[in-house]
């Protein structure tokens, strides 16, 4: 996906949260709480996410008359999006780092074959 | 004087039950209102946004709010400011929020996942499911991983390859396992192995003894730049190679002799690797933009006799090197923001890359281009080669798949699946193509092809 998706502190803290477990399915509220994000804040970078093709979305699977709630909708990281969110987290976190802390096999942007 | 008395008594107690009553009524009243408060915001938010987001939005905005007010029935205030905040918060991006979405959710997925069955993980697919009637003509079987919290996670799938016969594919799962599948039937033959975290990219060699891996790491959070080597046969792994690529490595491919293997990542840099010494043996440099971002590479492809490596990337440059001297011979510059697809057709005598707005063919041998195809959105394209006759299958983040027939350079098919593809695989004539956590594989038959042609151009 060629569409650029800048990576807010926003941002970053949703992704973060996604990338604790790859593989599960977390609905809005779940990533509010966990973010300390509000709604107005949240859904936009979803959708944002979604349209870049990092997350998808889909409606969970049940009776809403048996369970007694409609049901959700479920997010998770596409295999694209989980590749290129531990991409920019890790550079963010290049970014951030205090001054004195060095990580072994972190990409450099400048210098060496470049 | 008791007369007056009990007058005055009866005249209390009906008094006392009329404030009684009205308080209760005031109470029922307010915690209605309380109730109906949010909710009635959400529908305003609601009519933010256009009609074709409204109902799937709404729908969601509402469930939340439904299970953030759970279990709060008896704490009225703490339920009216949660909501209000909740419901105040969602009106006002609410305009946002669809704009973000763009005209079209692509990766709403409801006509699909409503029909899924909650099959458990480790059964074979799709017994099941290929009774989904998805309208496909020639769908030969679908697996789709079951939506539902956490307990479906491990039924995620992330890469196909194919196998070393006709009847194999190597399939990569979010959980880490590696598992074969029986491609004529889409069932579980194995599971081959059990990386240490999600499977990336995965690809067999020429001769189908050893299979490469690109896996995320769980518990590291650095990111990795190791690619798993393993035995075909027993998934034992053979090597890990640090690849040296800054930012992780991304893509992989063997060469058609099957003793080298081409990796790159997010750095720019192609490396080979010599995979029975397990040793870097060249570097190819060329992608040298200042911004590193614009470095990556996205795709590889060798030509069918292995003697050219094609690269994509970022930059929108198809770059073509010599496998021997290891150099840049060819720079084609196509009119994508960014390669996203990459392939030789079975004949080597086309390449194709595309991006976002156009798919380009070039002569591999003049560096020429020789025509540039309205394809819509292009994620991968796959030579297939049926009964004698080359064609290239380009899949799409607008859930459609064109078969391009490579000789008389036409669209000679068009299929809409119900997902974007993701990535897709030739077997014989099985077209397997992932999409959304899950695969399905479409039967190809050239004979189809023709009177869709012949309809669709009128010819």
């Amino acid at each position: 996906m060629v569409l650029q998706m800048r990576v807010t502190m926003t941002v970053a803290k949703v992704l973060r949260v996604f990338l604790e477990d790859p593989a599960a399915q977390c609905y809005g509220l779940e990533l509010m709480k966990a973010t300390g994000l509000p709604s107005g804040s949240l859904y936009p970078v979803l959708a944002r996410l979604e349209r870049a093709g990092w997350v998808r979305s889909s409606r969970e699977q049940i009776d809403p008359a048996a369970e007694g709630r409609p049901p959700r909708r479920y997010y998770e990281l596409t295999p694209e999006g989980l590749e290129k969110a531990r991409y920019e987290l890790a550079a963010l976190a290049e970014q951030l780092r205090p001054p004195g802390h060095r990580v072994p096999r972190f990409p450099q942007p400048e210098g060496g074959h470049a | 004087m008791s007369g007056g008395v009990i007058i005055g008594f009866v005249a209390g107690l009906v008094g006392a039950t009329v404030v009684g009553v009205l308080t209760n009524l005031l109470t029922r009243e307010a915690e209605g209102w309380i109730d109906a408060l949010p909710s009635w915001l959400l529908r305003l938010a609601g009519r933010r946004v256009p009609a074709s987001h409204r109902d799937t939005l709404y729908d969601e905005w509402a469930a939340e709010l439904h299970h953030a007010l759970h279990g709060m029935d008896d704490r009225p205030l703490s339920r009216l400011l949660l909501g209000l905040r909740y419901a105040a918060g969602v009106l006002c991006a609410a305009r946002r929020v669809a704009k973000e979405l763009g005209p079209v959710r692509h990766s709403s997925t409801e006509e699909f996942s409503d029909a899924g069955t909650n099959e458990p993980v480790d059964t074979p697919p799709l017994a099941g499911r290929q009774s989904l009637d998805l309208g496909l003509r020639g769908m030969v079987w679908s697996y789709q991983a079951v939506t539902q919290k956490r307990a479906g996670d491990s039924d995620c799938l992330n890469v196909v390859a194919r196998g070393p016969d006709s009847s194999t594919l190597a399939v990569g799962f979010r959980d880490g396992t590696v598992r074969l599948w029986d491609a004529a039937t889409g069932r579980q033959a194995a599971i081959l192995t059990r990386l240490d975290g999600p499977v990336m990219s995965i690809t067999y060699n020429a001769d189908s003894t050893a299979l490469a891996a690109i896996v995320v790491d769980h518990s590291d959070c650095v990111l990795s730049d190791e690619v798993w080597l393993m035995d075909a046969a027993s998934g034992q792994p053979t090597a890990r190679l640090t690849t040296g690529h800054r930012g992780a490595a991304k893509v992989l491919a063997f060469s058609p002799g099957g003793t080298i293997l081409a990796t790159s990542g997010y750095d720019g840099t192609v490396r080979l690797w010599d995979t029975t010494a397990h040793q870097q043996t060249a570097e190819l440099i060329g992608y040298n933009e200042r911004s590193y971002r614009q470095r990556e590479v996205h795709k590889l492809a060798y030509s069918p006799d292995g003697t050219i490596l094609a690269t994509g990337g970022f930059d929108g440059t198809v770059r073509l090197w010599d496998t021997t001297a290891h150099q840049q011979t060819a720079e084609l510059t196509g009119k994508n923001p960014g390669v996203e697809a990459l392939a030789y057709s079975p004949d080597g005598t086309i390449l194709a890359s595309s991006g976002s707005r156009k798919m380009s063919l070039w002569d591999p041998a003049t560096g020429h281009l020789l025509r540039d195809l309205d394809a819509g959105p292009v994620n991968t394209i796959c030579p297939a080669a049926i009964r004698g006759r080359a064609f290239l299958a380009a899949g799409g983040k607008d859930r459609t798949i064109r078969i391009w027939d490579v000789a008389a350079l036409k669209c000679c098919s068009v299929i809409s699946v119900p997902h974007p593809v993701d990535a897709m695989v030739c077997v014989g004539d099985l077209l397997v193509v992932r999409q959304h956590s899950g695969a399905l594989a479409i039967k190809l038959d050239p004979d189809s092809f023709d009177s869709t042609e012949t309809t669709r151009t009128g010819r």
